[in-house]
């Protein structure tokens, strides 16, 4: 029987059913999300830095405009990377294993937000601190090791790398 | 015409359904009946078109509910939610495996 079927196949070309289907082929990875946080950090200690210089120059003030907006588009870039994550990539067994993970991605969603409004290199931290927990979670669900290095940044903070 | 051969792809209906089976999928077996859980039916995939096979875990508001047999390998309604009446293509009558 699957031998008549086969051979009729190659004549009709058959419609394929696929059993599984993410597009693009299920590629996720929290290391964006990871490094839009450190980007925050990294205009956080850049803001910091003109304010003490007191520049107050046109050039001064496009640049603290500059790092803010980077700083504003990045929270946002964090944010939009882990919903993505969280909506489309886990599963509710992903969360019934992990079971701080809803609670986690709330409150990095709370926290990009505080990182957004301020300009406190705490607020960054504590951001990228959440993301990096939240990474070592993604990781553990495909049974990948990690491991938490610093990054070789300006911001010198950690980053979460698996071990591929 | 009321009946359509596929061929499957894939894995996330194991142990039901092997990557090359065929399947006979009756287009019209819900034009007087409605899709009941356990109904292996050939849907659209509701982001992006692609026509996938699952079976129906149930119905709420007239939306469906549908899993892949084989839960690890499974993209279904856990990601994507509840599907409508018309993205379900037909109710899968036969399975010709193969070998």
């Amino acid at each position: 029987m699957y031998r008549i079927f086969e051979a009729i196949d190659k004549i009709m070309h058959f419609k394929t059913v696929s059993a599984h289907c993410d597009i693009p082929c299920g590629i996720y990875d929290p290391h964006l999300a990871e490094v839009a946080a450190h980007t925050v950090i990294r205009m956080d200690m850049l803001i910091s830095d003109l304010v003490k210089s007191n520049d107050m120059s046109p050039d001064g003030r496009n640049k603290m405009i500059r790092y803010t907006m980077i700083k504003e588009q990045h929270a946002e870039l964090c944010k939009h990377e882990v919903r993505i994550i969280w909506g489309d990539y886990f599963k509710p067994e992903h969360a019934q294993a992990n079971p701080e993970l809803n609670a986690l991605v709330w409150d990095i969603m709370k926290a990009a937000s505080k990182a957004k409004q301020s300009t406190n290199i705490a607020d960054g931290e504590a951001l990228l601190d959440k993301v990096n927990k939240f990474a070592e979670i993604f990781w553990k669900t495909k049974n990948i090791q990690t491991s938490r290095v610093k990054a070789p940044y300006p911001t010198e903070k950690e980053i979460v790398l698996p071990k591929l | 015409m009321p009946v359509s051969i596929f061929r499957v792809k894939d894995k996330s209906m194991l142990p039901s359904l092997n990557d090359g089976d065929y399947i006979i999928v009756n287009r019209i077996s819900y034009l007087l009946s409605s899709p009941k859980p356990g109904d292996m039916v050939v849907l659209r995939h509701p982001m992006n078109g692609m026509l996938i096979v699952k079976r129906l875990s149930h119905e709420r508001n007239g939306m469906f509910y549908v899993m892949g047999d084989n839960l690890k390998e499974s993209e279904d309604s856990r990601s994507f939610g509840y599907v409508s009446r018309p993205a379900i293509v037909g109710k899968v009558l036969h399975i010709v495996r193969k070998g």
